[in-house]
């Protein structure tokens, strides 16, 4: 636990999440440190997604989705006012669980965030894709069809397109919501090397169902369940010794 | 054989029902093929035999700007038979309609599956669907009492034209061409919206970039779905146009289509005639450009599944 040592990038204290008049999380304090890998794991419906959700405020899109408690990112409140939504959405960027390139070139897909930001200057926006795709490890797959439509390609290049397309804007945060649960094992290796090659420059927090991706690549492991925030731990800790019984109970695989 | 064997190599119940379901479908499926089949056949021998049978020239018919088929023209001793006025008349108010037509249509479709999709849903999809009931003679009523006497004190002349026509053409095709255009839409994956938005679009960005690109080989379809219906719109144009059969040189002055003159003047010839035979040509032309329109959105269709 290095957290309080460092700065955080972001802190949530109290944060709380209702369905209608559901409640669906009861109250999350989580922080996450500048640099690595968190990893969220818990059963279906324990609120995990929920959570990352409300981090780039997705649950705007949704009517009758209601969210307190404090977000700080960075110096900014997320859920102020105040707060340009468009703004903090390039500063956190998102990978979802279905790959989803838009239906364009891989160079149009990549460059689509900069286009966003108004960068036209050719050269820089060429550059941007090599890099990106570099970071996504997918520059030597694809570097001769750039101009090809990123549909052709299969699931795990498409979710590695889409990896490429965040890292282009150069966000500050990485939210991945169970980026591998649609990809072949295969695949899912290739996302894990890609994230395990990013810990160090990017801070990133993970959604994912196999606890073993989670043991494999994060750093810490937060625990949710039926919308509680468990346990936070070291990645290690969490599998090998937790604190408290409904952990040990997950990941010796006794439930959920 | 001994009765289990019996049973056994006997078809079951369901298998009979089966084959009797699908001998059904095969019925209804080749019923439709021989009509269809029947109606060209027919519609296309009535109208190419103007030119084996009546000796016209495929020049002079779609090339002639005089259209009057009962009067013979001394020099060439042949009626007068050139049907581009129509032509013409039929496509400028085809496209004109659709010009006009797609941008509503688009912003329609826009606000009732992007912006207010509640409200959308509620109160436009009823209105939208209304619209396409509504049988075509009440819009021509609407169009020959409320918007010819409108032109008429603005432009002056009859009121009677194309300007008339498309505007009446244009309400008519805008419910089409929206209400597939919002099918379309909808039938965009919700991902591309979700990761248009997460990456730091805006709305309109997302609407713009993303929605709307995706979308465009549907929106295309609808557009032309849209102008196969202006084109062959009949009744409710031939209200309004003034059914001048001459060509077309301003837009509020008479001129026609090929369905208002089609639909003139059916009924005041004798089959077999030249007069006759004349206007199963028109219909040939109509027949092949909905044809053409069919080929069109195919196209689109198939360039759309490739993406």
């Amino acid at each position: 636990m290095t957290d309080s040592k460092q700065k955080n990038i972001l802190e949530t204290r109290d944060v709380k999440l209702w369905y209608g008049q559901k409640e669906a999380l009861h109250g999350i304090n989580l922080n996450f440190p500048q640099k690595g890998i968190t990893a969220l794991i818990g059963p279906s419906g324990s609120g995990k997604s929920t959570y990352l959700r409300a981090i780039n405020r997705m649950h705007d899109l949704e009517e009758n989705i209601t969210v307190t408690g404090s977000f700080n990112f960075n110096g900014t409140d997320i859920y102020a006012p105040t707060t340009d939504t468009v703004d903090l959405r390039k500063r956190i960027g998102m990978v979802f669980q279905q790959p989803n390139p838009f239906p364009f070139s891989i160079y149009e897909n990549v460059i689509f965030g900069l286009k966003l930001a108004g960068i036209k200057d050719k050269s820089a926006l060429d550059e941007a894709v090599e890099k990106s795709l570099k970071q996504a490890s997918l520059w030597d797959e694809v570097k001769d069809d750039l101009h090809k439509s990123a549909l052709g390609l299969s699931g795990g290049q498409q979710q590695r397109v889409s990896l490429a397309r965040v890292l282009a804007t150069s966000p500050e945060l990485l939210l991945l919501d169970e980026p591998t649960s649609a990809l072949d094992p295969v695949s899912s290796h290739n996302i894990e090397e890609t994230l395990l090659n990013l810990r160090n420059d990017y801070a990133m927090i993970i959604v994912t169902h196999s606890m073993s991706q989670a043991s494999r690549i994060s750093d810490r492991t937060a625990f949710f369940l039926s919308g509680n925030l468990i346990e936070l731990d070291d990645t290690k800790h969490i599998f090998l010794n937790p604190q408290k019984q409904e952990t040990q109970d997950y990941v010796s695989g006794r439930f959920g | 054989m001994d009765k289990i064997t019996q049973k056994l190599m006997q078809k079951s119940e369901s298998t009979k029902k089966d084959s009797l379901g699908r001998a059904i479908s095969l019925a209804a499926l080749s019923l439709i093929v021989i009509v269809v089949i029947s109606i060209f056949t027919f519609v296309m021998s009535r109208g190419l035999s103007t030119f084996f049978h009546d000796g016209v020239h495929v020049k002079d018919f779609l090339l002639g700007s005089t259209w009057n088929p009962s009067v013979i023209n001394p020099q060439t001793k042949q009626p007068y038979i050139g049907a581009l006025p129509m032509i013409l008349g039929s496509f400028i108010v085809t496209f004109l309609a659709a010009i006009v037509a797609t941008p509503f249509a688009i912003g329609t479709s826009l606000f009732m599956t992007e912006i207010a999709q509640k409200r959308g849903a509620k109160i436009m999809q009823p209105i939208i669907e209304l619209l396409v009931g509504i049988p075509s003679v009440v819009y021509g009523v609407i169009g020959l009492t409320v918007i010819v006497p409108f032109i008429r004190q603005i432009f002056g002349g009859s009121g009677f034209g194309i300007l008339s026509g498309t505007i009446v053409l244009f309400v008519m095709i805008l419910p089409t061409i929206t209400s597939m255009t919002v099918d379309t839409l909808k039938s965009v994956p919700r991902h591309y919206r979700e990761s248009a938005l997460a990456i730091g679009a805006t709305r309109w960005q997302m609407i713009y970039k993303v929605v709307l690109r995706a979308a465009t080989p549907g929106i295309l379809t609808a557009i032309v779905f849209g102008m196969a219906r202006a084109f062959g719109e009949a009744l409710a144009v031939q209200m309004v146009i003034g059914n001048a059969a001459l060509m077309p040189h301003d837009l509020t002055s008479p001129a026609s289509t090929l369905t208002s003159v089609l639909t003139m003047g059916i009924g005041n010839t004798v089959m077999g005639s030249l007069q006759n035979d004349v206007l199963w040509t028109l219909a040939m032309i109509l027949l092949l450009m909905s044809l053409v329109f069919n080929l069109v959105v195919r196209a689109i269709g198939r360039k759309g599944e490739l993406k």
